[in-house]
């Protein structure tokens, strides 16, 4: 069985395979939108540091294909959090002109690649998923992608 | 101290236990819901879907879900303002709907989205939904800050 780590410091995920070795490490953030975070998370605009049990533990749970879209490519692997349905790892958003890739803010969810989550994807299909633990989260280190991203765009 | 109770009063107490939302994570959005839910939001492409799936699915409004009705939403205004009485017309019927519209155009969203509706209530407002138009142009626009 495998499972994943989220570093919300660095910001990567891994993908830890049932011998122990790493299957790979991306890029991934955690950015919850300000506005959603005050009304459903209490403010908080990060998932807390906690090991989450995987739902999708075979494939991710399917939705319609799309680099740009919400999801990405290959769907989204959900994870239980408590008091949080839908919550989950995907991609999506690739190449928005304000935020592109996993910066770009969500309800809740860890936003990666379309490289990663084909990864995951392959790994979990022969070695399901069990685990996400999530650490080193925190509202400074769950927006300091975002600002760097935003000093990226508008040149500051 | 120890309580004692009969075997049949143990019976009760373990039964009702048993009738706990199989999703203690998330008692209000069980997983079965969590799952339909899921299963409906690539399919949101008018009003009235929307509509219907917050009277199903409101708990379930959280995560990915959420995530996937922003798109929804965010593209039947950005691609379909033709639809716009339609719009009206459901929130005349149901006033908390707009809210429940206008919370989900957000930062999650695709920015060529939040752009279009931008051109769009700015500047093709029916006079009937002037003041929803104001409301939907600020809030891309603070999206759009916002990223």
């Amino acid at each position: 069985m495998s499972k994943l780590t989220y570093d919300g410091t660095n910001h990567k995920i891994e993908i830890i395979k049932n011998d122990g070795t790493s299957g790979g490490k991306w890029t991934a953030y955690n950015n919850i939108d300000s506005s959603f975070a005050n009304k459903h998370w209490d403010k908080h605009r990060h998932l807390p540091n906690d090991t989450y049990t995987i739902l999708d533990k075979k494939q991710p749970n399917k939705h319609e294909a799309d680099a740009e879209g919400s999801y990405g490519l290959y769907g989204i692997i959900r994870f239980d959090v408590p008091n949080h349905s839908g919550v989950g790892v995907h991609s999506g958003r690739a190449h928005d002109p304000h935020t592109p890739g996993p910066e770009h803010a969500t309800h809740g969810c860890i936003r990666t690649t379309d490289a990663a989550m084909l990864a995951i994807k392959q790994i979990m299909a022969i070695d399901p998923l069990t685990t996400i633990t999530v650490f080193g989260n925190s509202e400074v280190a769950a927006q300091s992608g975002k600002t760097k991203a935003q000093a990226i765009v508008h040149g500051t | 101290m120890i309580i004692k109770l009969s075997t049949a009063k143990w019976a009760v107490v373990v039964g009702a236990l048993c009738l706990l939302p199989s999703s203690p994570s998330d008692a209000g959005c069980p997983t079965k819901e969590a799952n339909k839910a899921e299963a409906s939001v690539d399919k949101l492409d008018s009003w009235e879907k929307v509509h219907s799936f917050f009277k199903a699915f409101g708990p379930c409004d959280d995560g990915g879900v959420a995530e996937g009705v922003t798109e929804s939403i965010t593209k039947l205004l950005a691609q379909h303002p033709d639809q716009s009485d339609r719009l009206v017309g459901l929130i005349k019927a149901d006033p908390a709907f707009e809210a429940k519209v206008i919370e989900h155009i957000d930062t999650t969203a695709r920015s060529a989205y939040l752009e279009k509706i931008r051109t769009n209530y700015a500047h093709q407002c029916l006079p009937a939904m002037a003041a929803l138009c104001k409301k939907l142009v600020h809030a891309a626009t603070e999206a759009i800050r916002g990223m």
